[in-house]
């Protein structure tokens, strides 16, 4: 089946779980989704549970804590919305593992090139901060000052700009050399 | 700032959909006509660049910090379009393939830190440049460009329990109402993540007019 049409499902089973209310139908999901997972099961599951962590509990354990507080019932809450989280992260994570994300958003040449360019860039600029953070750590010896931190983070950031400013037209320049015209 | 995967009803993510795609056809075409023929390598790297600012953690005065998203910085030297659709770019990218912020919730995110916060920061920088000092102007745009996205993003999150409940009438979404995320998310913002992309924005401006004069990109307005 093409990338297009599997993205197309993705987003029809995307909005069908936001839709759902209670956590039955979406521990059904969820069992359907461990299935379809395969042997990968257990870092989706890892990563998905990383990413509700991060905001999720946040929310819905404070509220939980209200509803406590007033002598409500706060496990279905807690319990549903926190799924629902999972269930869709989890789907997005099974898919770009299993889908050619770039072939299934292709809808536009034009398009489909800028984000496979983008995403190479951002992995390469990913990489180079993280060189850069090693490099500035492993030279500074004594605790900076707010002052020195301000003048390296404008520094970092600009030169990040510049940087990738300088490499778009590097890239451009490579892409017409090798006969490339979008 | 990024709202994650159900926390917000399809009654606000559909709506908010349907009013992103023209915004992004339209900011798309004018960010290509906007920067010519080297747009492809350009726009990536300005989307890069975006992604990079978000992962640079700033102190501000207080003992906290937090991140920048790079609007007003962009929206200054490329205008508002290119920014909007970098910036959306750059969220597309960090919901389809890090998981972070959510495909179904990409076009409010995209609203709210694309497009209001790149015109936000592009016409507070219009109306004050040359008017006021300059560091002041430049802190200003930043600072009101992730306010008012911050607006947007506590007007979405505070209406859930409006509009999404379950059958006994209990929110089901994101649970607290305007009185809490009005407070909580812009008064956040206005006090600590504004303050970070204000000084972001003044610090990153003040090292780009010390290179600009070696590689000045076409479509730079500075």
């Amino acid at each position: 089946m093409p990338a297009k049409i599997y993205f197309l499902l993705y987003i029809g089973a995307l909005i069908a779980i936001s839709t759902l209310k209670s956590y039955e139908p979406l521990l059904i999901v969820l069992a359907l989704l461990l299935l379809m997972s395969g042997k990968s099961v257990l870092s989706i599951a890892r990563r998905s549970f990383i990413l509700v962590a991060l905001f999720s509990l946040f929310i819905t354990l404070s509220y939980s804590f209200t509803l406590y507080l007033r002598d409500e019932s706060f496990w279905h809450y807690f319990v549903t919305v926190n799924l629902r989280s999972f269930d869709m992260i989890f789907l997005t994570l099974l898919f770009t593992s299993r889908v050619n994300i770039y072939e299934a958003v292709a809808f536009s040449k034009d398009l489909s090139f800028l984000l496979v360019l983008s995403v190479s860039k951002i992995m390469n600029m990913q990489r180079s901060f993280a060189d850069y953070t090693d490099a500035l750590k492993s030279r500074t010896l004594r605790k900076p000052t707010r002052y020195q931190i301000y003048e390296y983070l404008g520094s970092a950031i600009a030169g990040f700009l510049d940087k990738n400013i300088r490499e778009g037209k590097e890239n451009f320049e490579a892409m017409k050399s090798r006969g490339f015209h979008v | 700032m990024h709202i994650p995967d159900g926390f917000i009803s399809p009654s606000t993510y559909i709506p908010a959909t349907v009013a992103a795609i023209p915004l992004l056809i339209v900011a798309w075409k004018k960010t290509k006509e906007a920067i010519n023929d080297e747009s492809y390598a350009f726009l990536s790297s300005l989307t890069a660049f975006s992604f990079v600012i978000m992962m640079f953690n700033i102190p501000i005065p207080g003992g906290t910090s937090g991140h920048a998203i790079g609007a007003a910085i962009l929206a200054i030297l490329f205008g508002p379009w290119v920014a909007a659709f970098c910036l959306s770019l750059t969220l597309f990218i960090q919901a389809l393939i890090f998981g972070d912020g959510g495909l179904s919730v990409f076009a409010i995110n995209s609203l709210a830190m694309g497009f209001v916060a790149s015109f936000s920061a592009f016409y507070v920088h219009k109306l004050l440049h040359n008017r006021v000092n300059n560091n002041l102007v430049l802190f200003l745009a930043g600072w009101s460009g992730i306010v008012a996205a911050s607006v947007v993003v506590a007007v979405a999150l505070g209406i859930q329990p409006l509009l999404g409940v379950d059958a006994l009438g209990h929110p089901i979404y994101f649970p607290f109402g305007l009185n809490v995320t009005l407070p909580a998310v812009v008064g956040s913002h206005l006090l600590v993540f504004g303050v970070v992309e204000g000084f972001a924005t003044m610090l990153v401006m003040g090292f780009v007019e010390k290179i600009k004069n070696q590689s000045t990109p076409k479509g730079a307005t500075v």
